[in-house]
C-alpha cells in the first residue's frame, strides 16, 4: 500500500482490517480513530505523493507491511526511555514519535548517543508538531490503548523475518562551510552561552550577532563522513544565549553550514537516490518552510513534515528514510 | 553475501584510534564508528570490545547500502569483500553522479535559456523603443517640413497681400492727386479705411490721426500676438 494521505474513513477501514500503521495528522482526526495496531503523532504538514501539502482533513499513512512476525507498541517517558533499545526485537526496527520541547524530547536527544546497543537495530522517527498558526498542542497517540500524550513518546517495535533487515538513510543538503571557524562546546546542551571559536572562548550569541550570520543555516558536525545538523532556534543577544532544536555535544567540532543558493534544487540533487518505496520517511519543518516546499514536488520524497527527525538520535533539517531489504 | 574482514585485521583498531580516518558512506557505519571512537577515547569501552561489537554489526548489516564500498575503502582491494558488489555500488555511484551532472546540466541549460530569453526580451524592447523613436523623429520631421511649406506659402500670401495693398495705396494717392486732395501719411491698413473717408474737414483729419494711432497700437498688439500665437494667427488677425 502506498504511503500517502488518506481520508479518515479509509484509515478507519485499514485499522479495522488489522493493518499495522504509523500515522500523522491533525489531533481532531487521530482522535476519531478506532483502537488497533497503530501509533500516531500530530502534524498538518506533509510531502504527499504529488506535492507538499498543508492538511487538517487527511491522515498520512505508512503501512508497516513487514510487521508480520511481531509488533509491540510501548509508551516512553523520561523514566523508561533508556529501555527503548532493550525493548526492540533482535532483528527489526523501531519507529518512535516524540512530543516537542518536553522532558522526554530533551532526555532522548541527550542520552541516545550513549545508549548501549543503540545501533543494533535502526531507530527512526520524528518529533510531532502542530499548525504553526495555531495554539494547538502536539500529541502522540497510542492506537492500542486509544490514549494520547502531550509529554510522552510512543514507539512501535517491529520484528522482521530472518531474510530481511532494515536500514536508515539520511539526506542532508547542508555541509560544513570551509570558511567557517571551528566551534567546540563545553557541555552537551540545547542552550549555549560560551563556546570555543577557533580555540578562543567566545559568547556565541555575540559572535552570531556581530558577524550577522544567517541563522537559517545550521551548525554541522562530521560523524565519520555523515554531516549532522544542529539548527538554531533562537539567538538571545540580550541574555547572551543561543538555543538549538537539538543538542550540541562536547567533544564534537562544529562549523556553520555553507549557504544554499537554491533550496529546492539542492534537495533535487541530494535526493536523486531516494527510495520511494521506503517503509517510512520524514522531512524537517525548517526545510519545508525555508525551502517553501508547499505545493512543490521534489523527486519522490514523501512523508510527514516534522519538528525534529530521529535517525538513531535527534537530527535537524534532515530528510530521514527507513527501508527494509532482503538479506 | 559479502565477507567481512577478520576481526584480527589491524585496520579495525586503526579505525577506532583515528589512525585510519576515511569518510564513510553507510549511515549506520558512520554513526557507530563515531560513537565507538568517543567511548574508546573516554575509556568507557576497550578497543577490543569495540571491534567485536562493530564486527558483529557489520556482519548483520553486510548487505546495507555502501557497506562493501566502505569496507573496501578501509581494508583495500585485498579484502574478501565481494568485488562484483563493489563494482555494482561503484556503477550505482557513477549513475547517481551522472544524474547529478544531468540535473546540473539541465540547470545550466535552463539558466542559459532563461538568460537568452531575457536578452531577447531586452533586445526586443530596445528595438521597439528605437522603432518608436524613429517614428517620432519621422513625424517631427514631417511636421517641420509641413510647417516650413506652410510658412513659405503664408509668406508668399503675405507678400502678395502687401503688394495688393501697396498697389491700392498708390492708386488712392494717384486718385487724390487727381482730385487735388491733400496727401495724408497713412500706413497700408489705414489707407483701406481712408478709402471710405470722404470728408476733408479738420474733424475728419483728427479722426484719421486718432485712427492712425489706433492702427499703430493694433499693429503693436499684433506683433505681440504673433509672437504668442504663431504666424498663422498673426496672418489671420492681420487681415481682420
Amino acid at each position: 500500500m502506498e504511503s500517502q494521505l488518506y481520508s479518515v474513513d479509509k484509515v478507519k477501514d485499514l485499522i479495522n482490517e488489522g493493518k499495522v500503521l504509523a500515522l500523522a495528522g491533525d489531533e481532531r482526526l487521530l482522535s476519531q480513530l478506532p483502537q488497533g495496531a497503530w501509533i500516531g503523532g500530530t502534524i498538518p504538514y506533509f510531502m504527499d505523493v504529488d506535492k507538499g501539502k498543508f492538511s487538517k482533513d487527511m491522515i498520512y499513512v505508512n503501512e508497516l507491511e513487514d510487521a508480520v512476525n511481531g509488533v509491540s507498541i510501548i509508551t516512553y517517558d523520561e523514566n523508561n526511555i533508556d529501555y527503548i533499545v532493550k525493548d526492540a526485537y533482535d532483528n527489526g526496527y523501531t519507529l518512535l514519535i516524540i512530543p516537542p520541547f518536553q522532558k522526554i524530547h530533551h532526555d532522548f536527544a541527550l542520552k541516545a548517543e550513549d545508549m548501549e546497543g543503540l545501533y543494533n537495530n535502526p531507530i527512526v522517527g520524528w518529533v510531532c508538531g502542530m499548525d504553526l498558526n495555531s495554539d494547538d498542542t502536539p500529541y502522540t497517540f497510542n492506537g492500542l490503548t486509544g490514549e494520547k500524550y502531550a509529554d510522552k513518546a510512543i514507539a512501535i517495535h517491529v520484528e522482521l523475518p530472518e531474510n530481511k533487515f532494515a536500514q536508515i538513510e539520511i539526506f542532508n543538503i547542508f555541509e560544513m562551510d570551509d570558511k567557517s571557524p571551528e566551534i567546540e562546546f563545553y557541555v552537551d546542551s540545547f542552550d549555549v552561552v560560551n563556546c570555543l571559536i577557533d580555540g578562543k572562548e567566545t559568547n556565541l550569541a555575540d559572535y552570531i550577532s556581530e558577524h550577522k550570520l544567517d541563522i537559517k543555516l545550521p551548525l554541522v558536525a562530521d560523524y565519520s563522513g555523515a554531516s549532522i545538523n544542529v539548527s538554531i532556534k533562537e539567538v538571545d543577544v540580550e541574555n547572551g544565549m543561543v538555543s538549538f532544536y537539538a543538542p550540541v555535544f562536547q567533544g564534537k567540532k562544529y562549523k556553520f553550514a555553507k549557504p544554499i543558493d537554491d533550496y529546492v534544487r539542492s534537495f533535487e540533487v541530494k535526493t536523486l537516490d531516494y527510495n520511494s518505496d521506503a517503509v517510512f520517511s520524514c522531512n524537517c519543518i525548517l526545510n519545508y518552510l525555508y525551502g517553501e516546499l508547499e505545493n512543490k514536488k521534489i523527486n519522490k520524497i514523501k512523508g510527514p513534515i516534522t519538528f525534529g527527525e530521529i535517525a538513531y538520535q535527534l537530527l535537524n533539517q534532515t530528510l530521514v528514510s527507513l527501508s527494509v531489504d532482503k538479506i | 553475501m559479502i565477507q567481512i574482514p577478520s576481526k584480527d585485521r589491524k585496520e579495525w583498531r586503526d579505525l577506532l584510534t583515528g589512525q585510519i580516518n576515511v569518510p564513510l558512506k553507510n549511515f549506520f557505519f558512520q554513526m557507530k564508528i563515531t560513537q565507538a571512537k568517543k567511548l574508546v577515547e573516554k575509556g568507557k569501552i576497550t578497543v577490543e570490545d569495540a571491534v567485536d561489537e562493530i564486527y558483529n554489526l557489520c556482519v548483520k548489516f553486510s548487505k546495507a547500502k555502501y557497506m562493501d564500498v566502505d569496507l573496501q575503502n578501509i581494508f583495500g582491494n585485498s579484502t574478501l569483500v565481494n568485488e562484483a558488489s563493489v563494482r555494482d555500488e561503484k556503477t550505482k555511484v557513477q549513475s547517481i553522479e551522472k544524474k547529478v551532472l544531468i540535473v546540473e546540466e539541465k540547470k545550466l541549460i535552463d539558466t542559459k535559456a532563461q538568460e537568452k530569453k531575457e536578452r531577447m526580451n531586452a533586445l526586443r524592447m530596445k528595438e521597439e523603443e528605437a522603432k518608436q523613436q524613429r517614428e517620432l523623429d519621422h513625424k517631427i520631421k514631417n511636421e517641420k517640413a509641413e510647417k516650413a511649406a506652410k510658412s513659405d506659402k503664408l509668406e508668399q500670401i503675405r507678400l502678395e497681400a502687401q503688394r495688393v495693398i501697396q498697389q491700392r495705396y498708390e492708386m488712392e494717392l494717384a486718385k487724390r492727386r487727381l482730385e487735388h486732395k491733400p496727401e495724408q501719411p497713412i500706413n497700408q491698413k489705414s489707407s483701406i479705411a481712408q478709402n471710405t473717408v470722404k470728408s476733408n474737414n479738420v474733424e475728419n483729419i483728427k479722426r484719421m490721426e486718432a485712427e492712425k494711432n489706433r492702427i499703430q497700437q493694433r499693429k503693436k498688439k499684433k506683433v505681440v500676438r504673433q509672437k504668442k500665437s504663431g504666424f498663422g494667427s498673426f496672418f489671420k488677425s492681420w487681415f481682420n
